[in-house]
């Protein structure tokens, strides 16, 4: 997904839900993209919550330290202490976006080191002050079994079926996901028993994302996400 | 067995797959009563245990042959595995305990009489003061309950209980719309299971007549479609009145876990009760079919389709399920049409129907096909589907085409008002279209409405 798509998008939730804060995300995004730093990739959607929380997904331009840090002046508070300044290697921002509020929940610098998928996570708590903490991913192909609950694993194995997944990322600090091997186009999506949790919005969601592919799937505390792009 | 689509779509009549399938059901039957004794033993309390009721139980898995077979394929049987398995996986009542073996004896003496078996058990009435013998329309008045089962003999044709021997013609019957299908108002087991509409208990006369519809309506069915007729009078065990208090054309439902029961109320046209029949007796095919193949890959029960027979969101699984029994009644009333005479206005409105379904089938199978990923006799199913939907539209191009383009009209309207545009997304109440899109014929604002002529 471009720039261009994305803020396509981000501008048809802001037409139908006026009431939603978007300006400061879409602001972002243009400045980002105006600045040539960066490429957005994947815009995601929360299931249940409707559109109040948003995700986007930045790739970082060639020159990753400058990007990094006016990435970290954009969506994070100016007061926002780093354990460490997040590197060069962390090519990858992902914001998620309180649209109700306005601001953003958690945003992760991520890359691929040696020791497999790593990153820092920066997530808003119940204070004003977010806190800023490592972490670390790891991949592995994916199976079904071995979940310890046969449901989900029933559903995922019928997930797979209709729609390829290529490898499971699993996080201690913000759970697990599915990427998918082509992308589902988003109506297809919802029809699985996966996507359940998109149920009740399934319209507005099939009415804002249109015939967009659903990348990951991925399943963070309790809630579901999809993600997708063009 | 590689399935024949076509045997299936329609009524294809008794055939080795028809058997086939109904194998695979005794199957799982007999599958899941085997588990039954182990699951007693281990659990039952322990005054059950000093009852008879492993004797009814072994009996009737040791028996083999057509009638044991035909009576694991009876919906009460359904309804008794269901139950099984929703309360007595936990700890359950003694009365319960009771009450539930004390069903399944049931089966085991209306076995050992139609084979002319001695048998003994212990038996108890319902909580209605009646002991079935599932499978034939006999039934026992017993006092007592349920927790105070007595012992019954079978032998000689006929049930000894309390001392008193009964030859089984005797016993008190319930009406049969044809053999082997009766009609029940009462029946613990058959009409507990019954929840969606309110069921109707009918005086002697009105139970009388309702089943003098229904086999009115069976009878027209065995000359217009000898296929279906075949297969339906095969399943289908019972017959329960709904009430119908709004008054509209017709009630009826049929349940998953009740395969062989059809509910629907009463009218007096036989039209109109084998329209309802068919309906719900696809359903029942469908979900005895579904066992053995389930058309649609797993993985698929997002309720997000726009249905085009209601205002709610359906499954894809339900998008086939309708499309399947309305194709069903198309054809049938379409039949009936060309081969009957009927008043004008039965006449026309036979024809709004049979128009209307069919636009209505070709509307859900778009859906399907569209989103669905089908097995392999699963995407032969629904193409099948397609083209007989396409021979029907052949046979309505006498219909007037007023009254055609009235039901085309219909049903776009529909569409309009609860699908997403020209997807096959049922649209929710709260949607919100507010996106802006490049003016094309139209005013690009709200502010920008031209006036309106006053010419």
């Amino acid at each position: 997904m471009n720039s261009k798509e994305c803020l396509d998008w981000l501008r048809a939730v802001s037409d139908c839900f006026p009431k939603l804060k978007l300006g400061e995300l879409q602001a972002a995004v243009g400045r980002l993209s105006e600045a040539g730093s960066a490429d957005i990739w994947e815009g995601g959607v929360l299931g249940r919550a409707g559109f109040s929380t948003l995700a986007v997904r930045f790739r970082g331009g060639a020159d990753f330290g400058g990007w990094i840090k006016r990435a970290a002046a954009e969506f994070a508070a100016p007061d926002l202490e780093f354990p460490r300044e997040p590197a060069a290697g962390f090519p990858w921002l992902s914001v998620v976006w309180n649209a109700e509020a306005g601001r953003w929940e958690s945003l992760q610098f991520l890359g691929t080191g040696r020791g497999g998928a790593q990153g820092i996570l920066c997530r808003r708590g119940k204070g004003t002050n977010p806190k800023a903490t490592r972490v670390s991913f790891h991949s592995e192909p994916f199976r079904p079994g071995g979940l310890g609950n046969p449901a989900l694993e029933k559903a995922l194995s019928d997930f797979s079926s209709l729609h390829e997944v290529s490898g499971t990322t699993i996080s201690k600090a913000s759970g697990w996901s599915l990427r998918l091997e082509r992308g589902a186009p988003f109506p297809d999506f919802l029809r699985c028993d996966l996507s359940a949790a998109f149920t009740a919005h399934s319209s507005q969601l099939a009415l804002l994302l249109l015939d967009r592919l659903v990348t990951e799937v991925s399943f963070e505390g309790e809630s579901l996400w999809a993600y997708f792009r063009a | 067995m590689r399935l024949d689509e076509k045997l299936w779509i329609y009524g294809g009549g008794r055939t080795a797959q028809w058997d086939w399938v109904g194998r695979k059901r005794v199957e799982a039957v007999l599958e899941a009563l085997r588990g039954v004794e182990p699951a007693f033993r281990a659990r039952a309390p322990r005054a059950l245990q000093r009852r008879r009721y492993l004797a009814g139980l072994r009996y009737l898995l040791k028996r083999g042959g057509a009638a044991r077979d035909r009576l694991a394929c009876h919906p009460c049987m359904d309804y008794w595995l269901y139950l099984w398995d929703q309360q007595f996986g936990v700890r359950a009542a003694e009365r319960d305990w009771h009450l539930q073996m004390g069903f399944l004896q049931g089966f085991a003496a209306s076995l050992a009489l139609s084979r002319g078996d001695s048998l003994e058990l212990d038996a108890g009435p319902d909580p209605d003061g009646r002991f079935y013998l599932f499978g034939s329309p006999y039934f026992l008045e017993l006092p007592g309950s349920p927790s105070e089962p007595q012992k019954l003999v079978i032998s000689r044709g006929g049930l000894t209980i309390a001392g008193r021997h009964s030859p089984v013609e005797r016993l008190p019957r319930l009406i049969e719309a044809a053999p082997g299908i009766v009609v029940d108002d009462r029946g613990w087991l058959m009409v507990h299971g019954v929840v969606m509409h309110g069921l109707a208990t009918l005086e002697d006369a009105e139970r009388a007549r309702f089943a003098e519809v229904l086999k009115a309506a069976l009878a027209d069915m065995a000359v217009r479609d000898p296929g279906l007729h075949a297969e339906m009078t095969d399943m289908l065990r019972a017959l329960i009145p709904l009430q119908n208090p709004m008054n509209h054309g017709s009630v009826s439902s049929s349940y998953v876990n009740m395969r062989g029961t059809i509910c629907l109320s009463h009218s007096d046209d036989p039209l109109l009760q084998a329209e309802t029949l068919i309906h719900e007796y696809c359903h029942q095919k469908m979900n005895q079919l579904l066992v053995v193949d389930p058309i649609l890959m797993p993985g698929q029960s997002g309720q997000i389709f726009y249905s085009p027979w209601r205002e709610d969101a359906r499954r894809l699984r339900g998008l086939l399920l309708g499309a399947h029994a309305f194709l069903n009644v198309a054809r049938y009333l379409s039949r009936s049409l060309s081969r009957e005479s009927y008043p004008e206005a039965e006449h026309i409105e036979s024809m709004v129907n049979v128009s209307r379904r069919i636009l209505q089938v070709e509307e859900a199978l778009r859906t399907l096909v569209r989103y669905g990923d089908f097995t392999e006799f699963g995407r032969r199913f629904v193409l099948g589907m397609w083209r007989e939907a396409g021979v029907l539209n052949h046979a309505i191009q006498w219909f007037p085409p007023a009254l055609l383009k009235e039901q085309r009209d219909a049903c776009d309207d529909h569409r309009r008002k609860f699908a997403l545009g020209s997807t096959g997304f049922h649209k929710s109440k709260d949607l919100v279209d507010k996106v802006a899109r490049v003016a094309f014929l139209t005013p690009k604002s709200d502010d920008e409405v031209p006036a309106p002529s006053t010419k």
